[in-house]
């Protein structure tokens, strides 16, 4: 199974890429460092605050957006300071939880308690919640997945605590690293209940963007454990908002795709894969997430007897992890049965790993057919004996067979004479003269309409922005008015005058 | 309840599987299952005594096999079901099963024989590493490559020797299977083929007696004469039937009702 989240360290070595770039753009002290990443918290405090008094998720996704840039950043300090910042009194209950898992005790942070007196101010719960995702993020990445686990457990109770639908993104976000530091944990089972339980009472508050995140979530925990028929009747039962965050629509499209390709249906499959590769963040933060959809399309173009295109084994971000794909490509293009079974022997290991070996297993009879329909347009006629060799087979007899059920599934056109043992491809047809010219037409209309509704629902819209628009319309049809009876009448006048010149 | 009866018609049950004698095994099995769920191990939870789990799993799995004897397909189906969640969680029941694969194989090619394909990869994907190194789970997963690929003559002799079986519940299925890729051969041939001789027909067909090829040829609707099969051939040509106007014209008029929401 890849795991395919877009924010995970995947890809290290273009990690290390980006933080070496900045590193040379900018060659500055650690304190300087830490003052802007100081001053970068401060200000998404800024964004959360605006976000839950204007109810705008926009700038909440905005904040959360910049996480992956924030993370390789972090340290206790930062983020000491940060909560120092935020609650103002160490002893709030979140900050005492972070402080704690810091490993700095409150004690550290006695003359500043003493400075902000014994009241203790409401904080935003955004700002909160946007504290204890960061720390989560910290510990993910210090590895410590105990600690993480036991911090989790604390950080959920108190974000069960809030119902705030400013807080939704936020919590989905909180989620996440929550199901993934069980899933590091390996207690995938243990958390199907409290998934579920969180599900229901999403779908309940109408809470869409967590109501998104666990289903992905739950979706992906079902893969992980082969668990495939209850991962499709969480995807024919449950409905998926569409309205949610595109990157979380990406991860949804590649489990379905991932479930429809197990079940055969591999059209569907290809839809959601192509709708998850063109929602997915498309910067190098999302390499592991394309690479993996990028794999499972591969197999299933070819699946459906389609080449995928070369050049997308050349592009720099994909050409390594696709190589062992590209081999498979190259078996089944010219339908050479054992070079593509050296190409899983070779490969199987990395095939295994991605959870693609078994639809790759599918692909055996691809081969065959594609070696058949070679032979079949190269040759008006050839012996089952020639073809039994040239596909490696055991014997005429499968051959015979072989070929038959290539004739009934339309893959060549021809007929077998079986008392001589030969078989005779009848006439290539003149594609242009079926309906498949339109057909192929049909299709591409259908997906460019489709693209461009899409491209129309991602559009953001201002909110009340209608009611101004509505005065417009209001004047441009008053205008429209005039205008009609203006040309009316200039019309009139126009014609005369064009009899006139006559 | 008195558990120690329990335990007693447990065993008996099984004498009574291990001496073949299914009738009685299936009249064991109902109050057996009532027992099991008034001891609350009918559907295995974290909380159950793991000691009786075993011997309800066993239970079931006897079920099953009897099942399979009794050629009782939707039975079999439910008590796979039943076993299901006992699988899931077999790294805390002790002993391990010694029927698990053999019946997950006897599942995959009860789907194989009712060309449940979605279904079969399904259930083959849960299993991944094991479908190459089992014996028994190979069975189902060769057959259906073959069936797949159309080398039907090799699905034939792992079906119908007796060597290339793996067990005798397995050689069940048989017939099933047969009669799959007879019916499979029998439309790869009429589109195949435009004639073909009767003797050689028998031999595709792995018939083995005359009478039985006649009564086929009779149901699949072909003519036999001169001692050669013809085929119906397809009268209708898809260049002639013209233009499919309301095709076109549907998708002409999709276009257009698209085309005005965007303008």
């Amino acid at each position: 199974m890849p795991a395919p989240e877009s924010k995970e360290p995947k890809v290290e070595i273009k990690d290390e890429q980006m933080t070496d770039a900045d590193t040379v753009e900018k060659p500055k002290s650690p304190e300087e460092i830490a003052s802007l990443v100081l001053n970068d918290i401060k200000q998404n405090f800024g964004f959360l605050e605006k976000a839950a008094v204007n109810f705008e998720p926009r700038f909440s996704m905005r904040v959360l957006r910049g996480l992956g840039n924030l993370r390789r950043r972090l340290t206790p300090d930062i983020l000491v300071n940060a909560v120092d910042a935020a609650y103002q009194s160490p002893s709030h209950r979140s900050a005492a939880l972070i402080l704690k898992y810091l490993g700095k005790e409150v004690s550290s942070m006695e003359i500043d308690e003493s400075a902000s007196g014994s009241s203790t101010p409401a904080v935003l719960p955004e700002i909160d919640i946007y504290l204890l995702v960061l720390l989560q993020v910290f510990l993910l990445d210090q590895g410590d997945i105990a600690k993480l686990n036991s911090f989790n457990d604390e950080a959920i109770t108190i974000l069960r605590g809030y119902n705030r639908r400013t807080l939704d993104a936020l919590a989905a976000k909180m989620w996440f690293y929550y199901a993934h530091g069980k899933e590091l944990n390996k207690q995938l089972v243990e958390l199907r209940p409290l998934l579920l339980a969180v599900l229901r009472t999403s779908t309940l508050r109408h809470d869409t963007e967590t109501r998104a995140m666990i289903t992905t979530l739950l979706l992906r925990n079902y893969l992980h454990t082969q668990a495939i028929s209850q991962a499709h009747q969480l995807v024919l039962k449950a409905d998926f908002p569409e309205s949610a965050a595109t990157s979380v629509v990406a991860r949804y499209l590649y489990y379905v795709g991932r479930i429809k390709a197990i079940q055969l249906d591999y059209s569907a499959a290809n839809e959601s894969l192509i709708g998850a590769i063109r929602k997915a963040p498309q910067t190098s933060y999302a390499a592991g997430f394309l690479q993996a959809a990028h794999k499972l399309k591969v197999i299933i173009e070819l699946l459906m007897g389609d080449i995928p295109e070369r050049s997308l084994f050349r592009e720099p971000m994909y050409e390594k992890a696709l190589s062992p794909y590209m081999e498979l490509v190259k078996a089944v293009r010219i339908g050479e049965v054992p070079q593509f079974s050296e190409a899983i022997e070779k490969y199987g290991a990395a095939f295994k790993k991605d959870g693609t070996y078994m639809l790759i297993l599918r692909l055996r009879q691809n081969v065959i057919k594609t070696g058949i329909r070679m032979m079949s347009l190269s040759y008006s006629k050839i012996s089952l004996r020639d073809i039994c060799i040239r596909l490696h087979l055991d014997s005429e007899e499968s051959a015979e067979y072989i070929v038959a059920k290539a004739i009934r599934d339309g893959v060549i056109e021809a007929t077998i004479d079986h008392e001589k043992g030969f078989m005779q491809s009848k006439e290539i047809l003149d594609i242009y003269s079926t309906q498949e010219p339109n057909m192929a037409f049909h299709e591409r209309i259908k997906f460019c309409i489709s693209l461009h509704n899409e491209s129309v629902k991602a559009m953001r819209y201002p909110m009340n922005q209608h009611r101004v628009e509505l005065k417009n319309v209001e004047e441009a049809r008053e205008r429209e008015k005039e205008l009609a009876s203006e040309i009316q009448e200039g019309d009139i006048e126009d014609d005369d005058g064009d009899f006139d010149g006559l | 309840m008195s558990q120690k009866s329990f335990e007693t018609r447990a065993r008996e049950l099984a004498s009574a599987f291990a001496a073949k004698d299914y009738e009685r095994c299936s009249h064991l099995l109902p109050p057996l299952k009532v027992t099991l769920s008034q001891l609350n191990i009918l559907v295995p939870l974290l909380s159950s005594d793991l000691g009786l789990l075993a011997v309800a799993r066993d239970i079931l799995e006897i079920g099953a096999l009897t099942a399979i004897f009794l050629r009782d397909d939707m039975l079999f189906s439910r008590y796979i079901a039943q076993l299901s969640p006992f699988y899931a969680m077999k790294d805390k029941i002790e002993p391990a099963s010694s029927n698990e694969k053999k019946l997950i194989a006897l599942r995959l090619l009860l789907l194989l024989s009712k060309n449940d394909i979605a279904e079969f990869h399904t259930e083959l994907e849960t299993l991944e590493d094991e479908a190459d190194k089992d014996v028994y789970i190979r069975y189902p997963v060769m057959l259906e490559r073959w069936l797949m690929e159309g080398s039907y003559d090799k699905v034939w002799k792992a079906t119908t020797q007796r060597s290339e079986v793996p067990t005798e519940e397995f050689a069940i299925f048989a017939d099933i299977l047969v009669d799959t890729i007879r019916s499979e051969i029998a439309t790869c041939s009429e589109k195949a083929y435009p004639s073909l001789p009767l003797m050689n027909a028998k031999h595709l067909l792995f018939f083995t007696e005359d009478d039985e090829l006649v009564e086929f040829i009779g149901q699949r609707g072909w003519t036999a004469r001169d001692g050669r099969i013809y085929f119906p051939q397809e009268s209708t040509e898809p260049l002639e039937s013209g233009i499919p106007m309301e095709n076109i014209i549907e998708n002409t008029l999709g276009y257009a009702r698209e085309l005005e929401t965007i303008v």
